[in-house]
Protein backbone atom coordinates (compact mmCIF):
# COMPACT_ATOMS: atom_id res chain seq x y z
CA UNK A 1 0.00 0.00 0.00
CA UNK A 2 1.18 3.15 -0.95
CA UNK A 3 1.74 6.00 1.73
CA UNK A 4 -0.80 8.28 0.34
CA UNK A 5 -3.11 5.73 0.56
CA UNK A 6 -2.02 4.85 4.37
CA UNK A 7 -2.87 8.31 5.18
CA UNK A 8 -6.64 7.85 3.71
CA UNK A 9 -7.11 4.86 5.75
CA UNK A 10 -5.27 6.79 8.76
CA UNK A 11 -8.63 6.79 11.29
CA UNK A 12 -9.71 10.22 12.77
CA UNK A 13 -11.19 8.43 15.64
CA UNK A 14 -7.92 9.93 17.10
CA UNK A 15 -10.03 13.01 17.41
CA UNK A 16 -12.15 11.71 19.78
CA UNK A 17 -9.79 9.67 21.57
CA UNK A 18 -10.02 9.82 25.75
CA UNK A 19 -7.15 9.26 28.48
CA UNK A 20 -8.06 6.40 30.76
CA UNK A 21 -7.28 6.87 34.66
CA UNK A 22 -4.43 5.29 35.64
CA UNK A 23 -6.64 3.39 38.05
CA UNK A 24 -8.62 2.14 34.96
CA UNK A 25 -5.07 1.09 32.67
CA UNK A 26 -3.87 -0.81 35.64
CA UNK A 27 -6.40 -3.11 35.84
CA UNK A 28 -6.89 -3.15 32.17
CA UNK A 29 -3.22 -5.00 32.65
CA UNK A 30 -4.01 -6.76 35.18
CA UNK A 31 -7.23 -8.47 33.47
CA UNK A 32 -5.10 -8.80 30.13
CA UNK A 33 -2.47 -11.08 31.79
CA UNK A 34 -5.27 -12.74 33.89
CA UNK A 35 -7.23 -13.32 31.31
CA UNK A 36 -4.36 -15.85 29.61
CA UNK A 37 -2.81 -17.32 32.53
CA UNK A 38 -1.04 -19.85 30.75
CA UNK A 39 0.48 -17.84 28.43
CA UNK A 40 1.83 -15.27 30.73
CA UNK A 41 3.41 -18.26 32.89
CA UNK A 42 5.07 -19.69 29.66
CA UNK A 43 6.22 -16.18 28.73
CA UNK A 44 7.57 -15.94 32.19
CA UNK A 45 9.31 -19.66 31.96
CA UNK A 46 10.97 -18.50 29.07
CA UNK A 47 12.07 -15.10 29.59
CA UNK A 48 13.74 -15.98 32.85
CA UNK A 49 15.21 -18.86 30.85
CA UNK A 50 16.52 -16.83 28.36
CA UNK A 51 17.58 -14.15 30.86
CA UNK A 52 18.94 -16.27 33.38
CA UNK A 53 20.79 -18.13 30.30
CA UNK A 54 22.44 -14.87 29.10
CA UNK A 55 22.73 -13.66 33.26
CA UNK A 56 24.73 -17.31 34.48
CA UNK A 57 26.57 -17.12 31.33
CA UNK A 58 27.98 -13.94 32.37
CA UNK A 59 28.31 -15.08 35.93
CA UNK A 60 30.57 -17.87 34.91
CA UNK A 61 32.60 -16.26 32.57
CA UNK A 62 33.39 -13.32 35.19
CA UNK A 63 33.83 -16.29 37.68
CA UNK A 64 36.58 -18.11 35.31
CA UNK A 65 37.86 -14.66 34.79
CA UNK A 66 38.62 -13.66 38.15
CA UNK A 67 39.56 -17.58 39.36
CA UNK A 68 42.20 -17.78 36.44
CA UNK A 69 43.34 -13.89 37.31
CA UNK A 70 43.83 -15.44 40.77
CA UNK A 71 45.70 -18.10 39.81
CA UNK A 72 48.26 -16.21 37.92
CA UNK A 73 48.38 -13.65 40.82
CA UNK A 74 49.17 -16.38 43.17
CA UNK A 75 51.78 -17.34 40.63
CA UNK A 76 53.07 -13.50 40.71
CA UNK A 77 51.60 -12.37 38.00
CA UNK A 78 51.98 -8.35 39.81
CA UNK A 79 55.36 -9.57 41.84
CA UNK A 80 58.64 -9.12 41.09
CA UNK A 81 62.27 -10.38 42.07
CA UNK A 82 65.13 -7.57 42.42
CA UNK A 83 68.33 -9.21 42.85
CA UNK A 84 71.93 -7.50 43.09
CA UNK A 85 74.06 -7.09 39.69
CA UNK A 86 77.69 -7.75 40.36
CA UNK A 87 79.41 -4.90 40.65
CA UNK A 88 83.52 -5.34 40.68
CA UNK A 89 85.96 -7.82 38.92
CA UNK A 90 85.05 -10.52 41.45
CA UNK A 91 81.91 -10.97 40.44
CA UNK A 92 80.73 -10.68 43.91
CA UNK A 93 77.27 -9.22 44.63
CA UNK A 94 76.92 -5.90 47.19
CA UNK A 95 73.37 -7.29 48.19
CA UNK A 96 70.41 -5.36 48.31
CA UNK A 97 69.70 -3.42 51.34
CA UNK A 98 67.41 -5.35 53.80
CA UNK A 99 65.76 -2.30 55.52
CA UNK A 100 65.38 -0.40 52.00
CA UNK A 101 63.88 -3.90 50.89
CA UNK A 102 61.24 -4.22 53.77
CA UNK A 103 60.37 -0.83 53.71
CA UNK A 104 59.06 -1.00 50.02
CA UNK A 105 56.07 -3.01 51.93
CA UNK A 106 55.00 0.27 53.89
CA UNK A 107 55.02 1.88 50.64
CA UNK A 108 51.31 3.30 48.90
CA UNK A 109 50.33 0.76 46.33
CA UNK A 110 52.58 -2.02 47.80
CA UNK A 111 50.84 -5.33 48.97
CA UNK A 112 54.29 -6.98 50.94
CA UNK A 113 57.68 -6.84 50.44
CA UNK A 114 60.35 -9.00 52.27
CA UNK A 115 63.95 -10.13 51.14
CA UNK A 116 65.93 -13.49 51.44
CA UNK A 117 69.18 -14.84 51.71
CA UNK A 118 69.91 -18.46 50.40
CA UNK A 119 72.73 -20.14 52.41
CA UNK A 120 74.05 -23.78 51.80
CA UNK A 121 72.03 -26.96 52.01
CA UNK A 122 71.56 -27.61 56.04
CA UNK A 123 70.86 -31.01 57.98
CA UNK A 124 68.15 -31.07 60.70
CA UNK A 125 69.17 -33.11 64.04
CA UNK A 126 65.61 -34.63 64.56
CA UNK A 127 65.38 -35.48 60.40
CA UNK A 128 68.95 -36.07 59.40
CA UNK A 129 67.91 -37.00 55.48
CA UNK A 130 65.30 -34.64 55.41
CA UNK A 131 66.40 -32.54 52.60
CA UNK A 132 66.22 -28.46 53.04
CA UNK A 133 68.14 -24.99 52.60
CA UNK A 134 68.20 -22.35 55.04
CA UNK A 135 67.23 -18.76 54.05
CA UNK A 136 67.18 -15.99 56.27
CA UNK A 137 64.19 -13.60 55.68
CA UNK A 138 63.81 -10.20 56.50
CA UNK A 139 60.17 -8.66 56.38
CA UNK A 140 56.98 -10.10 56.33
CA UNK A 141 58.16 -13.06 54.20
CA UNK A 142 54.77 -14.95 54.48
CA UNK A 143 52.86 -12.57 53.28
CA UNK A 144 54.41 -13.31 49.82
CA UNK A 145 52.38 -16.34 49.50
CA UNK A 146 49.33 -15.29 48.81
CA UNK A 147 46.49 -16.92 51.28
CA UNK A 148 48.74 -15.89 53.99
CA UNK A 149 48.03 -12.18 53.36
CA UNK A 150 47.07 -12.06 57.57
CA UNK A 151 50.76 -12.00 57.87
CA UNK A 152 51.59 -8.77 56.95
CA UNK A 153 53.55 -8.26 60.18
CA UNK A 154 56.80 -9.22 61.20
CA UNK A 155 57.22 -13.10 61.49
CA UNK A 156 56.55 -14.04 65.90
CA UNK A 157 58.56 -17.57 64.94
CA UNK A 158 62.23 -17.30 64.77
CA UNK A 159 61.86 -19.91 62.16
CA UNK A 160 59.71 -20.54 59.67
CA UNK A 161 58.65 -24.22 58.30
CA UNK A 162 56.99 -25.45 54.91
CA UNK A 163 53.77 -27.43 56.02
CA UNK A 164 54.82 -30.55 54.25
CA UNK A 165 58.22 -30.28 56.30
CA UNK A 166 56.89 -30.21 59.52
CA UNK A 167 54.76 -32.94 58.41
CA UNK A 168 57.85 -34.83 57.76
CA UNK A 169 59.73 -34.70 60.64
CA UNK A 170 56.88 -34.60 63.14
CA UNK A 171 57.45 -30.57 63.82
CA UNK A 172 53.99 -29.21 65.69
CA UNK A 173 54.09 -25.24 65.53
CA UNK A 174 55.73 -23.71 68.25
CA UNK A 175 58.77 -26.53 68.85
CA UNK A 176 61.63 -25.50 68.77
CA UNK A 177 64.03 -26.92 65.94
CA UNK A 178 67.86 -27.50 66.20
CA UNK A 179 69.58 -26.46 62.46
CA UNK A 180 73.27 -27.45 61.47
CA UNK A 181 73.88 -27.36 66.00
CA UNK A 182 71.95 -24.01 65.74
CA UNK A 183 68.67 -23.71 67.99
CA UNK A 184 65.60 -21.94 67.15
CA UNK A 185 63.14 -21.41 70.26
CA UNK A 186 60.00 -21.29 67.96
CA UNK A 187 58.79 -21.86 64.85
CA UNK A 188 55.82 -21.71 62.43
CA UNK A 189 54.40 -23.27 59.22
CA UNK A 190 54.05 -21.41 55.81
CA UNK A 191 52.13 -22.81 53.28
CA UNK A 192 54.80 -22.57 49.44
CA UNK A 193 52.89 -21.41 46.82
CA UNK A 194 53.37 -21.44 43.07
CA UNK A 195 55.43 -18.16 43.14
CA UNK A 196 58.44 -19.50 44.37
CA UNK A 197 57.74 -23.22 44.52
CA UNK A 198 61.66 -24.12 45.19
CA UNK A 199 60.38 -22.37 48.98
CA UNK A 200 58.97 -25.86 49.30
CA UNK A 201 62.71 -27.28 51.16
CA UNK A 202 63.11 -23.58 52.76
CA UNK A 203 63.60 -22.65 56.29
CA UNK A 204 63.41 -19.26 57.37
CA UNK A 205 65.01 -18.01 59.70
CA UNK A 206 63.80 -14.47 60.26
CA UNK A 207 65.65 -11.69 61.86
CA UNK A 208 65.47 -7.82 61.76
CA UNK A 209 65.55 -5.80 58.81
CA UNK A 210 69.24 -4.98 58.60
CA UNK A 211 72.35 -5.66 56.55
CA UNK A 212 71.81 -7.33 52.89
CA UNK A 213 69.81 -9.76 51.60
CA UNK A 214 70.55 -11.34 47.63
CA UNK A 215 66.96 -10.95 46.66
CA UNK A 216 63.86 -8.54 47.52
CA UNK A 217 60.08 -9.83 46.33
CA UNK A 218 57.92 -7.21 45.79
CA UNK A 219 53.94 -7.71 45.10
CA UNK A 220 51.68 -4.95 43.96
CA UNK A 221 47.97 -4.93 43.42
CA UNK A 222 47.57 -5.64 39.68
CA UNK A 223 46.51 -2.06 39.08
CA UNK A 224 49.33 -0.45 40.54
CA UNK A 225 51.91 -3.13 39.21
CA UNK A 226 53.28 -1.43 36.02
CA UNK A 227 54.06 1.65 37.76
CA UNK A 228 55.37 0.24 40.85
CA UNK A 229 57.77 -2.05 38.93
CA UNK A 230 59.69 0.69 36.96
CA UNK A 231 60.01 2.85 40.04
CA UNK A 232 61.49 -0.31 41.98
CA UNK A 233 65.17 0.05 40.39
CA UNK A 234 65.36 3.85 41.05
CA UNK A 235 64.08 2.74 44.49
CA UNK A 236 67.08 0.37 44.87
CA UNK A 237 69.81 2.52 43.03
CA UNK A 238 69.71 4.78 45.73
CA UNK A 239 72.20 2.33 47.19
CA UNK A 240 74.80 3.07 44.71
CA UNK A 241 74.39 -0.17 42.90
CA UNK A 242 72.83 -1.67 40.20
CA UNK A 243 70.10 -4.29 40.30
CA UNK A 244 67.87 -6.65 38.49
CA UNK A 245 64.30 -6.36 38.42
CA UNK A 246 62.32 -9.54 37.32
CA UNK A 247 58.69 -10.76 36.87
CA UNK A 248 57.77 -13.92 38.69
CA UNK A 249 55.38 -14.80 36.24
CA UNK A 250 56.43 -15.34 32.91
CA UNK A 251 54.02 -15.27 30.31
CA UNK A 252 54.20 -17.32 27.50
CA UNK A 253 52.15 -17.83 23.82
CA UNK A 254 49.84 -19.99 25.79
CA UNK A 255 49.00 -18.11 28.89
CA UNK A 256 45.53 -16.47 28.27
CA UNK A 257 45.21 -13.09 29.91
CA UNK A 258 42.09 -13.22 31.74
CA UNK A 259 41.31 -9.49 30.92
CA UNK A 260 41.04 -9.99 27.33
CA UNK A 261 39.65 -13.30 27.43
CA UNK A 262 36.33 -11.87 28.96
CA UNK A 263 36.06 -8.71 27.31
CA UNK A 264 36.75 -10.27 23.64
CA UNK A 265 34.41 -12.95 24.91
CA UNK A 266 32.03 -15.04 21.91
CA UNK A 267 28.79 -14.26 24.49
CA UNK A 268 29.67 -10.51 25.23
CA UNK A 269 26.60 -9.84 22.52
CA UNK A 270 24.26 -11.57 23.95
CA UNK A 271 22.09 -9.63 25.91
CA UNK A 272 21.57 -8.08 22.83
CA UNK A 273 20.68 -11.01 20.48
CA UNK A 274 18.82 -12.39 23.40
CA UNK A 275 16.72 -9.20 24.27
CA UNK A 276 15.92 -8.70 21.02
CA UNK A 277 14.54 -12.43 20.71
CA UNK A 278 12.54 -11.47 23.62
CA UNK A 279 11.33 -8.33 21.87
CA UNK A 280 10.67 -10.46 19.21
CA UNK A 281 8.64 -13.27 21.37
CA UNK A 282 6.26 -10.19 22.24
CA UNK A 283 5.79 -8.49 18.81
CA UNK A 284 4.49 -12.18 18.03
CA UNK A 285 2.02 -12.56 20.69
CA UNK A 286 1.62 -9.26 20.00
CA UNK A 287 0.29 -9.37 16.54
CA UNK A 288 -1.86 -12.09 17.56
CA UNK A 289 -3.20 -9.81 19.62
CA UNK A 290 -4.32 -7.51 16.80
CA UNK A 291 -8.46 -7.94 17.57
CA UNK A 292 -7.71 -7.12 20.83
CA UNK A 293 -5.70 -3.77 20.12
CA UNK A 294 -8.72 -3.24 17.05
CA UNK A 295 -11.37 -3.51 20.51
CA UNK A 296 -9.21 -0.98 22.67
CA UNK A 297 -8.87 1.33 19.65
CA UNK A 298 -12.75 1.10 19.07
CA UNK A 299 -13.28 1.46 22.73
CA UNK A 300 -11.47 4.94 22.73
CA UNK A 301 -7.76 3.75 23.56
CA UNK A 302 -5.51 6.08 21.46
CA UNK A 303 -2.52 4.26 20.15
CA UNK A 304 -0.17 5.64 22.68
CA UNK A 305 -2.34 4.40 25.45
CA UNK A 306 -3.15 1.19 23.94
CA UNK A 307 0.70 0.32 23.03
CA UNK A 308 0.90 1.25 27.05
CA UNK A 309 -1.34 -1.49 27.94
CA UNK A 310 -0.19 -4.28 26.20
CA UNK A 311 4.04 -3.16 26.34
CA UNK A 312 3.06 -2.74 30.43
CA UNK A 313 1.94 -6.69 30.35
CA UNK A 314 5.46 -7.69 28.77
CA UNK A 315 7.48 -5.56 31.08
CA UNK A 316 5.83 -6.56 34.44
CA UNK A 317 6.52 -9.97 32.69
CA UNK A 318 10.31 -9.06 32.07
CA UNK A 319 11.10 -7.19 34.98
CA UNK A 320 9.54 -9.97 37.22
CA UNK A 321 11.84 -12.79 34.89
CA UNK A 322 14.82 -10.66 35.55
CA UNK A 323 14.26 -10.32 39.62
CA UNK A 324 13.53 -13.80 39.35
CA UNK A 325 16.65 -14.80 37.06
CA UNK A 326 18.55 -12.17 39.71
CA UNK A 327 17.40 -14.67 42.56
CA UNK A 328 18.77 -17.70 40.69
CA UNK A 329 22.31 -16.44 40.03
CA UNK A 330 22.85 -15.47 43.54
CA UNK A 331 21.60 -19.13 45.09
CA UNK A 332 23.64 -20.96 42.18
CA UNK A 333 26.76 -18.49 44.01
CA UNK A 334 26.10 -19.30 47.42
CA UNK A 335 25.79 -22.95 46.28
CA UNK A 336 28.73 -22.87 44.34
CA UNK A 337 31.44 -21.27 47.05
CA UNK A 338 30.55 -19.95 50.12
CA UNK A 339 32.05 -16.59 49.49
CA UNK A 340 30.62 -16.18 46.36
CA UNK A 341 32.85 -13.12 44.13
CA UNK A 342 29.71 -10.23 44.06
CA UNK A 343 31.48 -8.67 40.66
CA UNK A 344 30.39 -12.27 39.30
CA UNK A 345 26.91 -11.77 40.39
CA UNK A 346 26.82 -8.02 39.60
CA UNK A 347 27.99 -8.37 36.43
CA UNK A 348 25.54 -11.37 35.34
CA UNK A 349 22.65 -9.31 36.87
CA UNK A 350 23.74 -6.41 35.19
CA UNK A 351 23.81 -8.62 31.79
CA UNK A 352 20.49 -9.94 33.05
CA UNK A 353 19.11 -6.72 32.92
CA UNK A 354 20.41 -5.25 30.01
CA UNK A 355 18.58 -8.53 27.97
CA UNK A 356 15.27 -7.63 29.50
CA UNK A 357 15.62 -4.06 29.11
CA UNK A 358 16.20 -4.25 25.09
CA UNK A 359 13.72 -6.77 25.18
CA UNK A 360 10.87 -4.18 27.07
CA UNK A 361 12.41 -1.76 24.67
CA UNK A 362 11.98 -3.54 21.26
CA UNK A 363 8.22 -5.01 22.43
CA UNK A 364 6.91 -1.16 23.49
CA UNK A 365 8.88 -0.47 19.47
CA UNK A 366 6.50 -3.45 18.49
CA UNK A 367 3.23 -2.35 20.37
CA UNK A 368 3.39 0.99 19.01
CA UNK A 369 4.00 0.07 15.65
CA UNK A 370 1.12 -2.52 16.06
CA UNK A 371 -1.33 0.31 17.97
CA UNK A 372 -0.69 2.93 16.04
CA UNK A 373 -1.61 0.99 12.45
CA UNK A 374 -5.40 2.02 10.75
CA UNK A 375 -7.82 0.50 13.14
CA UNK A 376 -9.76 -0.33 10.08
CA UNK A 377 -6.89 -2.24 8.47
CA UNK A 378 -6.16 -4.26 11.93
CA UNK A 379 -10.08 -5.31 11.92
CA UNK A 380 -10.03 -6.57 8.33
CA UNK A 381 -6.42 -8.25 9.29
CA UNK A 382 -7.97 -10.50 11.88
CA UNK A 383 -10.06 -12.07 9.83
CA UNK B 1 -27.45 14.64 16.66
CA UNK B 2 -27.83 14.36 12.69
CA UNK B 3 -25.39 13.06 10.33
CA UNK B 4 -24.89 14.95 7.45
CA UNK B 5 -22.89 13.48 3.90
CA UNK B 6 -22.11 15.59 1.58
CA UNK B 7 -20.62 14.57 -1.34
CA UNK B 8 -18.71 11.90 -0.27
CA UNK B 9 -16.03 10.27 -2.18
CA UNK B 10 -13.15 7.66 -1.08
CA UNK B 11 -10.77 5.61 -3.45
CA UNK B 12 -7.53 4.80 -3.06
CA UNK B 13 -4.88 5.79 -5.61
CA UNK B 14 -4.27 2.40 -7.11
CA UNK B 15 -7.96 1.96 -7.51
CA UNK B 16 -11.17 3.36 -8.47
CA UNK B 17 -13.17 4.45 -6.02
CA UNK B 18 -15.21 3.00 -3.82
CA UNK B 19 -17.86 5.66 -3.06
CA UNK B 20 -18.81 8.27 -5.28
CA UNK B 21 -20.37 11.68 -4.43
CA UNK B 22 -22.62 10.32 -1.94
CA UNK B 23 -24.87 12.68 0.29
CA UNK B 24 -27.19 11.44 2.73
CA UNK B 25 -28.53 13.20 6.04
CA UNK B 26 -29.38 10.20 9.34
CA UNK B 27 -31.94 11.86 11.61
CA UNK B 28 -31.84 11.26 15.44
CA UNK B 29 -33.43 8.35 16.61
CA UNK B 30 -33.01 6.11 12.98
CA UNK B 31 -32.05 2.90 11.83
CA UNK B 32 -30.87 2.71 8.22
CA UNK B 33 -29.20 0.24 6.34
CA UNK B 34 -26.91 0.41 3.63
CA UNK B 35 -27.25 -2.80 1.56
CA UNK B 36 -25.70 -4.33 -1.60
CA UNK B 37 -23.48 -7.22 -2.87
CA UNK B 38 -20.28 -7.77 -1.19
CA UNK B 39 -17.10 -5.48 -2.18
CA UNK B 40 -20.02 -2.70 -3.33
CA UNK B 41 -18.95 -0.27 -0.63
CA UNK B 42 -21.27 -0.72 2.33
CA UNK B 43 -18.23 -1.16 4.74
CA UNK B 44 -16.40 2.10 3.71
CA UNK B 45 -19.40 4.00 4.19
CA UNK B 46 -19.54 2.40 7.56
CA UNK B 47 -15.97 3.26 8.19
CA UNK B 48 -16.28 7.08 6.71
CA UNK B 49 -19.32 7.73 9.26
CA UNK B 50 -17.32 6.06 12.29
CA UNK B 51 -14.32 8.15 11.24
CA UNK B 52 -12.16 4.96 10.64
CA UNK B 53 -11.64 6.29 7.15
CA UNK B 54 -11.37 9.89 5.85
CA UNK B 55 -12.77 10.62 2.49
CA UNK B 56 -11.19 11.93 -0.17
CA UNK B 57 -13.72 14.44 -1.11
CA UNK B 58 -16.85 15.83 0.32
CA UNK B 59 -17.44 16.45 3.97
CA UNK B 60 -19.32 14.53 6.86
CA UNK B 61 -20.79 16.34 9.62
CA UNK B 62 -21.84 15.69 13.12
CA UNK B 63 -23.90 17.63 15.29
CA UNK B 64 -24.87 17.45 18.74
CA UNK B 65 -23.98 16.94 21.58
CA UNK B 66 -20.59 15.48 22.77
CA UNK B 67 -21.05 12.21 24.25
CA UNK B 68 -18.25 11.00 26.77
CA UNK B 69 -16.72 7.29 25.64
CA UNK B 70 -16.36 6.14 22.49
CA UNK B 71 -19.12 7.05 19.78
CA UNK B 72 -19.82 5.57 17.70
CA UNK B 73 -19.45 2.49 19.01
CA UNK B 74 -19.31 -1.22 16.56
CA UNK B 75 -20.32 -4.28 15.92
CA UNK B 76 -18.53 -6.56 13.58
CA UNK B 77 -19.46 -9.64 11.56
CA UNK B 78 -16.50 -11.88 13.70
CA UNK B 79 -17.26 -10.74 17.11
CA UNK B 80 -14.57 -8.70 18.57
CA UNK B 81 -13.81 -9.71 22.31
CA UNK B 82 -11.31 -10.12 24.55
CA UNK B 83 -11.92 -14.34 24.67
CA UNK B 84 -9.94 -14.85 27.71
CA UNK B 85 -12.46 -12.28 29.98
CA UNK B 86 -15.50 -12.97 31.47
CA UNK B 87 -18.36 -12.35 29.68
CA UNK B 88 -19.35 -9.22 31.79
CA UNK B 89 -16.01 -7.91 31.88
CA UNK B 90 -15.97 -8.10 28.12
CA UNK B 91 -19.29 -5.61 27.93
CA UNK B 92 -18.06 -4.16 30.95
CA UNK B 93 -15.30 -2.68 28.65
CA UNK B 94 -17.63 -0.58 26.72
CA UNK B 95 -18.10 1.78 29.78
CA UNK B 96 -13.73 2.45 30.08
CA UNK B 97 -14.26 5.69 28.93
CA UNK B 98 -16.90 6.50 30.56
CA UNK B 99 -15.16 7.23 33.90
CA UNK B 100 -17.52 5.27 36.48
CA UNK B 101 -16.53 3.34 38.73
CA UNK B 102 -15.59 -0.41 38.11
CA UNK B 103 -18.23 -1.97 40.43
CA UNK B 104 -20.97 0.72 38.58
CA UNK B 105 -19.08 -0.72 35.26
CA UNK B 106 -20.26 -4.60 35.92
CA UNK B 107 -23.59 -3.60 37.76
CA UNK B 108 -24.68 -1.63 34.30
CA UNK B 109 -22.82 -4.30 32.14
CA UNK B 110 -25.08 -6.88 34.20
CA UNK B 111 -28.49 -5.23 33.94
CA UNK B 112 -28.15 -5.16 29.99
CA UNK B 113 -26.57 -8.89 29.96
CA UNK B 114 -29.66 -9.94 32.41
CA UNK B 115 -32.04 -7.92 29.75
CA UNK B 116 -30.21 -10.16 26.63
CA UNK B 117 -30.87 -13.40 28.53
CA UNK B 118 -27.19 -13.60 28.84
CA UNK B 119 -27.07 -13.22 32.73
CA UNK B 120 -26.06 -16.96 33.33
CA UNK B 121 -23.18 -16.70 31.57
CA UNK B 122 -22.04 -13.76 32.77
CA UNK B 123 -19.04 -15.21 34.61
CA UNK B 124 -18.09 -17.24 31.90
CA UNK B 125 -15.09 -16.44 29.46
CA UNK B 126 -16.22 -15.37 26.45
CA UNK B 127 -14.26 -18.15 24.21
CA UNK B 128 -16.27 -20.70 26.21
CA UNK B 129 -19.78 -19.20 24.26
CA UNK B 130 -21.54 -20.19 21.12
CA UNK B 131 -21.04 -17.70 18.14
CA UNK B 132 -24.62 -16.46 18.16
CA UNK B 133 -23.48 -15.74 22.47
CA UNK B 134 -20.80 -13.65 21.45
CA UNK B 135 -22.17 -11.57 18.98
CA UNK B 136 -25.12 -10.24 21.84
CA UNK B 137 -22.16 -10.06 24.20
CA UNK B 138 -20.50 -7.54 21.62
CA UNK B 139 -23.95 -6.05 20.70
CA UNK B 140 -24.26 -5.72 24.15
CA UNK B 141 -20.75 -4.12 25.20
CA UNK B 142 -21.86 -1.39 21.70
CA UNK B 143 -24.70 -0.47 23.76
CA UNK B 144 -23.77 -0.21 27.30
CA UNK B 145 -22.79 3.09 26.93
CA UNK B 146 -25.94 4.46 25.57
CA UNK B 147 -23.92 5.73 22.16
CA UNK B 148 -25.47 8.32 20.11
CA UNK B 149 -24.26 6.46 16.94
CA UNK B 150 -23.97 2.76 16.22
CA UNK B 151 -22.38 1.00 13.40
CA UNK B 152 -22.81 -2.66 13.05
CA UNK B 153 -20.85 -4.36 9.67
CA UNK B 154 -22.52 -7.37 8.60
CA UNK B 155 -23.11 -8.24 12.26
CA UNK B 156 -25.42 -11.07 11.41
CA UNK B 157 -22.91 -12.42 8.49
CA UNK B 158 -22.01 -15.55 10.57
CA UNK B 159 -25.48 -16.32 12.21
CA UNK B 160 -28.12 -18.60 11.93
CA UNK B 161 -32.03 -17.25 10.73
CA UNK B 162 -33.10 -17.70 14.19
CA UNK B 163 -30.27 -16.29 15.93
CA UNK B 164 -30.30 -13.19 13.29
CA UNK B 165 -33.39 -12.04 14.18
CA UNK B 166 -32.48 -12.37 17.79
CA UNK B 167 -29.25 -10.24 17.32
CA UNK B 168 -31.35 -7.79 15.32
CA UNK B 169 -34.70 -7.47 17.63
CA UNK B 170 -32.08 -6.92 20.83
CA UNK B 171 -30.19 -4.37 18.71
CA UNK B 172 -33.24 -2.76 17.91
CA UNK B 173 -34.93 -2.95 21.16
CA UNK B 174 -32.01 -2.13 23.51
CA UNK B 175 -30.53 0.93 21.94
CA UNK B 176 -31.43 4.13 23.64
CA UNK B 177 -33.99 6.27 22.33
CA UNK B 178 -32.20 8.82 19.63
CA UNK B 179 -29.68 6.52 19.42
CA UNK B 180 -28.65 6.52 15.32
CA UNK B 181 -28.34 2.70 14.38
CA UNK B 182 -26.97 2.22 10.98
CA UNK B 183 -26.20 -1.73 9.02
CA UNK B 184 -24.25 -2.59 6.42
CA UNK B 185 -25.72 -5.71 5.30
CA UNK B 186 -26.56 -8.00 2.46
CA UNK B 187 -28.90 -9.52 4.36
CA UNK B 188 -32.71 -8.35 3.32
CA UNK B 189 -34.15 -9.34 6.12
CA UNK B 190 -32.17 -7.46 8.38
CA UNK B 191 -32.42 -4.26 6.45
CA UNK B 192 -36.04 -5.01 6.24
CA UNK B 193 -36.59 -3.61 10.15
CA UNK B 194 -34.75 -0.64 9.34
CA UNK B 195 -36.46 2.73 8.59
CA UNK B 196 -34.92 3.56 5.93
CA UNK B 197 -32.75 1.04 2.85
CA UNK B 198 -29.86 2.53 1.10
CA UNK B 199 -28.20 0.69 -1.65
CA UNK B 200 -24.91 0.56 -2.90
CA UNK B 201 -23.80 -0.06 -6.58
CA UNK B 202 -20.07 0.54 -7.63
CA UNK B 203 -19.78 3.26 -4.94
CA UNK B 204 -23.02 5.02 -6.12
CA UNK B 205 -25.89 4.99 -3.46
CA UNK B 206 -29.75 4.98 -4.73
CA UNK B 207 -32.65 5.35 -2.06
CA UNK B 208 -34.58 2.38 -1.86
CA UNK B 209 -38.14 3.64 -1.11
Amino acid sequence: MRSEDRDRRRPNQGDRVTYWRPRVIIREITLSLAANTWRAWALFAVAVGLILAVSSTEQIQVERALAAEHAQALAGKYTYRIGAVPTDATGETPGLHAGRCVALGSRDHVLAAAGFTLTDPVTLARAPGQQAELAVGVGPVAALWSGEKERRGAPSASLLVPVDMADAIGLAAGQGLVVDGRAYPTTDTFRPGPRIPEAAAWLIATGPPSGAVTQCWVEFPAAAADAGAAALRAWFDRNGGQVTVSAVFVADDLTIDPTVAYETRATREGWLVVGLVLGGILAIVGWFKRPEIALYRTLGSGPIQTAAIFSAQGTVLYSGAWLVSVLLLGLRALVASPRPPIDALVLGARAGLLTALVGMVAQVIAFVALSSGATVRQIKDRA
Amino acid sequence: MPILLVDVSFGYRSGPRVVSDATVTIHEGETLAFVGPSGSGKTTMLNLIGGLLRPTAGVIERSGPVVPGPDPTWVFQTPLVFAGRSVVENVAAGLLSSGLPTTVRRELAMQLLDRLGLGSVAERRARTLSGGQLQRVSIARALVGRPSLILADEPTGELDRSTTRLVVDTMLDVRSAGSILVFATHDEEVAGRCDRRIAIEDGRIREIE
